[in-house]
């Protein structure tokens, strides 16, 4: 007896799934969850300490997808203008020229996010949700397909500006790259004796297959059961009196779409509950914040989503 | 608990834990950690309070069933002090007001023995606590390394301070003590301003506070003359016998039952036995034993000298009530003028009745002569000799206990039996009609007696100078207020009093049973919402559903029942024994069927099949 699967895409996906394991070792379910926050239309934020490959998972999908590679290094002193360009004036006809920023591009790695003025991060937020930039009164649209992948460090605090709630509930995402295994680093270690593996890579998917596959994964059929149980795993954290702020509907869109690309990427034509709960932590963590007498006595969003997985009923 | 048990290893003494608990919920809130109230511990809690107050209430303490022993108080009073600590600190801390604040009066009360509240209030804290169900949790959140140290060092501080506390308390044990039995009576401690053994000075021997020493409720009359003590012996400006030279003479009060007006009088005054009554009192009836002194025209005494309540009942028109004929021996003594008071005193009591032909017309000339040509002064300067014959020939300006002297001593000179009497003048109505007696309102007067009639209320004081001329300022709006309050608390205390505990059982008992319903109508709820999730989780299609309850039979037969918050796959990926490649080649296909392309009968048929080859395996 078979499962369903997708002929059509499983290779090209399998494919530039591998290319990324072979760069990023030990971490198939970050590479995975990354895989599905892109196929979603979302985009992902990765916490972690510097030096556990996030720049190079970004470069690594960016060469695998044939697009374009930008990276913003957020300062304190980042203004809007260098994220989403400015006009400069040609002295030599009178006009201005709009020079675009390094916004306009397939993948943008957005590193160090928190190190930037709300300001700033504002500019990202319009540009995350509606694909465009409005400068000096024109709107651009950013190429597709755009795919931001966000880091922040989660031990440094100084000189930081927290991301607000509506910018964390715009990344599909949020997950933890850590530290890999002894036999992973090793790996690591020797793959880069000779030559470095993102040179290596090859393109295994265009943006215009991206964009297909974008839509494809709608097609993947969620039964209203499993989308029920994701809005009572939603609900669950509405009705609990510890949380501050609940998921809010774009976090059941989100789960929504991702569980359809993560059923798809593992080959289904349908989704699981298991999914659902798969996706429940680094989809619907980051949207959850707490009341500070919670925080105090140790609670954590990750506790509320996995109690709430213990008491909803999965559907049969 | 910490702490009680400190302190009284060391000094064995319950009065350290008011302050020390008090600090300790102070404390609590500068900290974070929170104790959770799980119903385990609810259910200790609940046990505690009720084996305490079960053996507090039913434990014989010498015949006097109505008294708590002491050793039971005590007890109360620990548990009271470590349950504020416990509600301070629970993850509510906005609700626990609602019962440290009877527990914190519940304590003072096991402190100072007080019987009756702690009668009251332990069944009514029971009762809270049983209510405080909904606020337990059934599962306690992780805490942090730091929030655990830092609950363990708070134990250890607030030990530390309760036992260096502890010696710094026992220096002001009094105190305390007399801190506790005022929250408990609610009344600042009221004394009687009536002077018991009256001796005629400078100013009255009286207090000029607004206090309230006592309230009127019921009879007939708008002023009241509330007789205290008489006196029938002048001495040199004192009257005697004073109420010391009287214990002997003190005799049970026993009269029958009488109909008629009844006044209620409520005593606020406190570490006073005396009674107040009205002349014409025919009974006296109070929760407590009374005695008396008839041979000396009073006092009334109860056996309590606490706050307390009693009736008078009035004797109907022309009775005497329980002031009866006067004896010859009392006669004799109250006829006697002594040999100090001056000559010119009979004379002016010769004059003033000269054109009276009966004893009533001379009562009223004497009223008439000392209201007319006296003054009402509250500073009179005695000087030497007897300070009535003083006042009578030289002074004319003196206060009520000139007025009722003379007027005493004028009517014995007219061979009238006079008295003196003091007392308080009861005039100020409130607004429900009861009169509420102060303690400026003390007052002196005299009684005769008048064959055929009985004894008469002998008034000789100006009307400038009685109680309700002199409140020459009326009452400010906050001490109206006071007053208010202060009556309403003492209504709701005085219907508290007025329950038995068979009342407060039943009462309880009926709020137990309604709160038993309900959880158990929301355990049912709870019961029947569970299952309507578990019809939620199963598939609307009858063959699949039939498929998901035979697989989770047998996941129950081979003890391995699946929770319905776990999906199959994860469940049988957990278990410790690999189960069957069967089963899991079950869940795969069902998930396909299930969530996949839909109905499809071939492959709800093979599943069938391979659900029963599972289940035959099994058995």
């Amino acid at each position: 007896m078979e499962t369903g699967m997708n002929t059509r895409s499983t290779p090209a996906l399998r494919q530039l799934e591998e290319n990324l394991n072979g760069v990023i070792r030990g971490k198939a379910e970050v590479v995975r969850l990354v895989l599905t926050a892109l196929l979603a239309g979302g985009h992902a934020l990765l916490e972690d300490v510097p030096g556990t490959g996030k720049t190079t998972l970004a470069k690594a999908l960016a060469r695998s997808i044939d697009g374009v590679f930008r990276r913003i290094q957020f300062t304190p002193d980042l203004l809007p203008a260098d994220i989403t360009g400015s006009s400069i004036y040609r002295p030599q006809d009178g006009s201005f020229e709009f020079r675009e920023g390094p916004v306009f591009t397939n993948v943008l790695l957005a590193d160090e996010i928190n190190r930037t003025s709300p300001r700033t991060q504002s500019a990202l937020l319009e540009v995350m949700n509606e694909r465009q930039v409005s400068v000096e009164g024109q709107r651009r649209t950013v190429p597709e397909p755009f795919f931001v992948i966000a880091t922040q460090n989660p031990s440094e605090f100084h000189g930081t500006y927290p991301l607000p709630e509506s910018q964390l509930d715009r990344f599909a995402v949020c997950v933890t790259l850590g530290y890999p295994g002894q036999a992973d680093e090793l790996e690591i270690i020797y793959s880069r004796n000779e030559s470095d593996p993102l040179d290596a890579l090859a393109v295994t998917a265009s943006c215009a297959d991206i964009l297909a596959l974008q839509a494809a994964i709608r097609h993947v059929r969620v039964d209203r059961s499993v989308t029920e149980y994701a809005l009572r795993l939603v609900g669950a954290t509405r009705q609990d009196p510890r949380v501050r702020l609940p998921v809010s509907p774009r976090g059941s869109l989100i789960i929504y779409r991702c569980a359809q690309a993560f059923a798809y990427l593992a080959g289904r034509d349908f989704v699981l509950p298991e999914d659902i709960r798969t996706l429940a932590l680094p989809v619907l963590a980051h949207r959850i914040h707490l009341h500070a007498k919670a925080r105090y006595g140790g609670l954590l969003p990750m506790h509320v989503l996995e109690e709430a997985l213990e008491t909803v009923a999965v559907p049969r | 608990m910490l702490v009680a048990c400190g302190a009284l290893a060391l000094t064995k003494g319950a009065l350290v834990a008011p302050p020390l608990f008090a600090l300790a919920v102070v404390l609590t809130y500068l900290f974070p950690a929170r104790l959770s109230t799980t119903p385990a511990r609810w259910l200790v809690r609940l046990a505690l309070w009720g084996l305490a107050a079960l053996a507090a209430f039913l434990a014989p303490n010498n015949g006097l069933d109505e008294f708590i022993d002491w050793r039971w108080s005590n007890l109360l009073g620990y548990l009271c002090a470590a349950e504020i600590v416990v509600q301070a600190w629970s993850r509510r801390p906005g609700m626990t007001w609602l019962f440290i604040l009877p527990c914190g009066v519940l304590l003072a009360a096991s402190i100072t023995y007080q019987s009756r509240w702690i009668q009251v209030l332990t069944p009514v804290f029971i009762l809270c606590l049983a209510l405080s169900f909904p606020h337990c949790h059934s599962r306690t959140a992780p805490r942090s390394r730091g929030v655990r140290i830092v609950t363990a060092l708070l134990f250890l501080a607030i030990l530390a301070l309760g036992l260096g506390l502890n010696t710094a308390v026992l220096r002001y044990q009094v105190a305390l003590n007399e801190w506790g039995a005022r929250l408990i009576t609610m009344y600042p401690l009221v004394r009687l301003g009536v002077s018991q053994a009256p001796v005629l000075g400078h100013g009255p021997g009286t207090f000029s506070s607004p206090e309230p020493v006592m309230r009127l409720n019921g009879g007939y009359r708008s002023i009241y003359y509330m007789r205290g003590i008489a006196f029938d012996t002048y001495r040199r400006g004192h009257w005697l016998p004073t109420l010391l030279d009287r214990p002997l003479k003190m005799v049970p009060f026993n009269t029958p039952d009488v109909a008629g007006y009844q006044i209620h009088i409520i005593k606020y005054a406190q570490l006073e036995n005396l009674l107040f009554t009205p002349l014409e009192t025919a009974n006296v009836v109070a929760d407590s034993d009374i005695v008396w002194s008839p041979e000396y025209g009073g006092p009334l005494e109860s056996s309590s000298n606490n706050v307390m309540s009693y009736r008078i009942f009035l004797a109907p028109q022309g009775s005497t009530g329980i002031w009866t004929a006067p004896t010859p021996a009392q006669r004799e003594r109250m006829l006697r003028v002594p040999p100090e008071v001056d000559p010119g005193v009979r004379q002016l009591a010769d004059e003033i009745g000269r054109h009276a032909l009966y004893d009533i017309d001379k009562i009223r000339q004497v009223k008439y002569y000392l209201l007319t040509n006296y003054q009402y002064s509250t500073t009179i300067y005695p000087g030497f000799g007897d300070p009535v014959s003083n006042f009578l020939l030289k002074k004319k300006s003196a206060h009520c206990e000139y007025f009722a002297s003379s007027a005493t001593i004028l009517l014995r000179c007219m061979g009238i039996p006079a008295r003196y009497v003091v007392g308080y003048y009861a005039h100020e109505h409130e607004f429900d009609g009861g009169i509420v007696i102060r303690q400026r309102d003390a007052h002196a007067w005299a009684e005769a007696w008048v064959d055929d009639v009985g004894w008469i209320t002998v008034e000789t004081t100006p009307s400038n100078g009685r109680p309700d001329s002199r409140m020459r300022n009326p009452l400010s709006w906050w001490q109206q207020a006071k007053n208010r309050v202060h009556y309403e608390l003492y209504s709701a205390g005085a219907w508290f009093g007025r329950l038995r505990l068979r009342h407060l059982a039943a009462v309880i008992l009926a709020i137990l049973a309604t709160y038993l319903l309900l959880l158990l109508l929301r355990l049912f709820r709870r019961r029947a919402e569970g299952r309507r999730t578990i019809l939620h989780a199963l598939p609307p299609d009858r063959r699949q559903a039939e498929l998901v309850t035979r697989f989770t039979a047998w996941l129950a037969r081979i003890g391995a029942p699946c929770p319905p918050g776990l999906p199959w796959q994860e469940h049988l990926a957990r278990l410790e024994t690999e189960p069957p490649d069967k089963a899991r080649a079950f869940v795969l296909a069902y998930n396909s069927v299930r969530f996949g392309s839909g109905r499809n009968e071939d492959k709800l048929a093979e599943l069938s099949a391979l659900l029963a080859s599972l289940e035959k395996e099994k058995s």
